[in-house]
């Protein structure tokens, strides 16, 4: 072959007036890229095996999904764990999120559980200055004292992620020590099977 | 992690297996490291490529017994690049044995490799005792955790009496569905436990599901009725092209409908160069044609590609106009870059099979390809050669291919010489470019050719390097003298870390740091030193010569060609850049 590399320049040359939004959609070139996030409850059954935990919270790390909780426990079948994963993510996301878990050789199988049963557990440590008012916003919430000790209450509660986040914030008059929460577990409702 | 019940120094000798027949009912006493390598005979494998170690030592004690054969490799590193390229080549699964620690890690940088691509390779690694995993104990190191993120799966060895199906399991793994690596990690205590289990038929694990090789019907239908509609078709043919045995398929489809085809660079030789619907490699060194074809068609039928960036520019500008066909077995793929209009999940080949039936007719492209034969006039690829002046590198690669024979294979290393040898070889068969397309591994060539040569003995193996990409490996030449290939490697020597250096002239106001060393060893005295033969060739005049000395060689040759120092790789799409505005100088930049 010979003759050098020729050819009109960039400028001269016939363009596409198409354009892709970053999420590889076709777009009208005039609008903009908008991206909602959405929040998605995942549930997927594992093989309870030592190593699975690190492996799937290892795939989201690397693939940037925002994890906004992760819980897991033994279900019904000794081999198999429960995975429930709430991720915070726009709609390929989400999408991406199901499809790298279903690849995982340790995933049986995985759902996004729209509109399931959902509860988390928290224990909020309080400052018991104001037992009896304490008593009155834990009943609000569904919430009992499951120690009083030294000027401080220990309340157990149950309930959606958002109940939790509002009854922390109603706590929060008396001051609020520490929390530890579970993170979601959902479950499908009825005969309904989750996964 | 559970703690394992450790057998380590309560072991059966091997000398104990002594097997009566005299009563069939009397199973046969052996170890785990039996089970391995029965388990490696059982899939086939007839070589295998590694490095020996203390905690792998049963294993290879184990296959001195065995028919298969084992090429010790220099460097780890290089066993895992060996079996990929033995993969790719062969269509099996590569396989390599390394021991602990740092045999695994060195391997991390070959299993990250395959891992971009999808090649099949296995790797079995040793590990020290069970009761000392966990306590830092020599040369451990958590394989499991380290290679967990860059394989498709990975097995923990915990029992002599699973460890052979724990093998088969990661054969079966590693070749199903999309392919990939895998590993099993082998605690010395597991290889030297008795047992007297064979290991049973391999099988993927039940948990492990692979998709339909067929797509569904009704978006096939809607997918090729799309493409008989178009007017400006296009076919962007992807590495699981070659992967799926779908070649053939694809080049009846192409020519039957009369739709160009792209191809990613994995996919080089999935169709032939030399045909008149080809526009060859397309993205960031692409052809000019390719590139404007990419950005002008209006259906695009993306055939297992995961559109990489670097094929796609940015995202924005790609195939801007085009709706998109997305053929691929891993569901994982569809949309994750290109958003698909019709997704197809399935196997290339039986899926484009469905969609040369579905055809309802001929797309109207008649002014489309003639628009695609302008640019090829327009952009033509090319470079001058006054005798007087340094060698260009892509007078090396074409005058190799014009030597080789036509079925040669090629395998390069990473950097200017990858993208010259990419463009100036013609391509016409798969699975005769082997590379390291996604991780972009500098030094895959050498090694690579060793592996391709012991797949294919019979068959050309052409390896290009670069000066610094070769220096990463060359010790994959010991390995090849020691096994008497025929191969050929061709530096591209341009004393420089050239792709660096060229980015550096373009991006980085010419500031040439630590991409210009001055000095590099003689890299024909070094293959000499190796016992290989060493050729150089310093101007045009010298090349014919050495290349007929060097594919005369009935042994490993290395050819050190001094070239232009600073030839550039053009075209050229900046890194997130618009493919129709490919640079054709770095004036374009």
């Amino acid at each position: 072959m010979s003759g050098d590399l020729s050819g009109p320049a960039p400028e001269e040359r016939a363009m596409p007036t198409g354009r892709r939004n970053a999420q590889g959609f076709r777009i009208d070139p005039e609008a903009e890229a908008e991206l909602d996030e959405r929040r998605a409850v995942i549930s997927a059954l594992v093989d309870h095996e030592p190593g699975v935990l690190a492996k799937i919270s290892g795939l989201f790390a690397r693939r940037q999904l925002n994890i906004e909780s992760l819980t897991v426990g033994p279900t019904v079948d000794d081999s198999l764990a429960r995975m429930t994963i709430v991720v915070e993510e726009d709609e390929p996301g989400v999408e991406q999120a199901k499809r790298q878990l279903r690849k995982e050789v340790h995933a049986w199988s995985v759902r996004e559980v729209d509109g399931a049963i959902e509860r988390e557990l928290a224990l909020i440590k309080v400052d018991g200055d104001d037992p009896a008012g304490v008593a009155a916003v834990a009943e609000v919430y569904g919430g009992e004292a499951v120690e009083a000790d030294e000027g401080v209450l220990t309340i157990e509660l149950t309930g959606t992620e958002a109940e939790i986040d509002a009854a922390i914030e109603a706590f929060e008059q008396f001051g609020v020590r520490e929390v530890a929460r579970t993170g979601t577990a959902a479950l499908r409702s009825g005969t309904q099977s989750t996964t | 992690m559970s703690k394992p019940q450790s057998t380590a120094e309560d072991t059966t000798p091997p000398s104990e297996m002594e097997y009566s027949d005299a009563e069939e009912s009397t199973p046969k006493e052996t170890t785990g490291a039996h089970s391995v390598v029965a388990a490696l005979e059982q899939a086939d494998v007839e070589i295998t490529f590694g490095v020996q170690g203390g905690a792998i030592m049963p294993v290879y004690d184990a296959l001195a017994d065995s028919e298969i054969h084992h090429v010790s490799m220099a460097h780890e590193q290089g066993a895992a690049h060996a079996a990929d390229a033995y993969g790719i080549v062969s269509g099996d699964p590569g396989v390599t044995i390394t021991t602990s620690g740092p045999g695994a890690t060195n391997l991390v940088t070959g299993i990250a490799d395959a891992n971009m691509d999808s090649d099949p390779v296995i790797s079995l690694t040793g590990q020290v005792p069970q009761d000392m995993v966990g306590n830092d104990a020599f040369q451990e190191t958590n394989t499991m955790g380290i290679t967990a993120p860059i394989t498709k799966g990975n097995i923990f060895a915990s029992d002599p009496d699973t460890v052979g199906d724990d093998v088969g399991t990661a054969f079966a793994l590693a070749d199903s569905g999309r392919q990939g690596p895998t590993l099993v990690d082998l605690p010395k205590n597991v290889t030297q436990g008795a047992t007297d289990v064979e290991p049973s038929e391999p099988t993927t694990p039940e948990s492990y599901q692979v998709p339909d090789p067929k797509a569904d019907e009704e978006i096939v239908s809607a997918a090729a009725r799309a493409l008989a509609n178009a007017e400006k078709p296009l076919i962007l043919s992807g590495g699981g092209v070659i992967k799926g045995e779908a070649s053939d398929d694809l080049r009846q489809f192409a020519v039957e409908y009369g739709i160009p085809v792209v191809t990613t660079m994995p996919a080089l030789g999935s169709f032939p160069e030399d045909h008149p619907l080809a526009l060859e490699m397309g993205g960031m060194h692409g052809t000019g044609y390719a590139n404007m074809a990419l950005s002008h068609c209006d259906v695009l039928l993306g055939v297992g590609t995961r559109f990489d960036d670097r094929l796609t520019g940015g995202i924005e500008t790609f195939a801007p106009e085009a709706e998109v066909i997305h053929v691929d077995i891993d569901p994982a793929e569809i949309s994750k870059n290109i958003q698909a209009d019709y997704p197809l999940i399935g196997d290339a080949g039986p899926v484009l099979r469905q969609l040369y039936k579905a055809m309802p007719g001929m797309p109207p492209a008649d002014a489309w390809r003639e628009r695609t034969q302008e640019w090829k006039a327009e952009y033509p690829m090319g470079y001058e050669t006054p005798q007087d002046e340094a060698v260009r590198p892509e007078f090396v690669v074409e005058a190799m291919n014009e030597a080789a024979a036509d079925d040669a294979i090629v395998t390069t290393g990473v950097g200017q010489h990858q993208m010259w040898a990419a463009q100036y070889w013609t391509y016409t068969e798969p699975r005769t470019w082997i590379s390291s397309n996604g991780l972009g591994t500098m030094g895959y060539g050498a090694p690579a050719a060793v592996g391709a040569k012991l797949a294919a003995p019979d068959t050309q193996v052409v390896a290009f390097e670069g000066d610094g990409s070769f220096l990463m490996t060359s010790q994959a030449i010991a390995p090849a003298v020691r096994e008497e290939l025929d191969i050929t490697v061709a530096i591209l020597n341009n004393s420089y870390v050239g792709m660096i250096r060229q980015w550096q002239d373009a991006f980085y106001d010419e500031r040439r740091y630590e991409s210009e060393w001055g000095w590099g060893p003689d890299f024909a005295a070094l293959a000499e030193a190796y016992g290989a033969q060493g050729l150089r060739a310093m101007g045009y005049d010298e090349i014919p010569d050495v290349i007929e000395e060097a594919y005369a060689y009935d042994g490993p040759s290395v050819i050190d060609f001094h070239i232009d120092p600073i030839a550039d790789v053009y075209p050229m799409v900046p890194s997130g850049g618009n493919n129709a505005q490919f640079a054709l100088t770095g004036d374009h930049l």
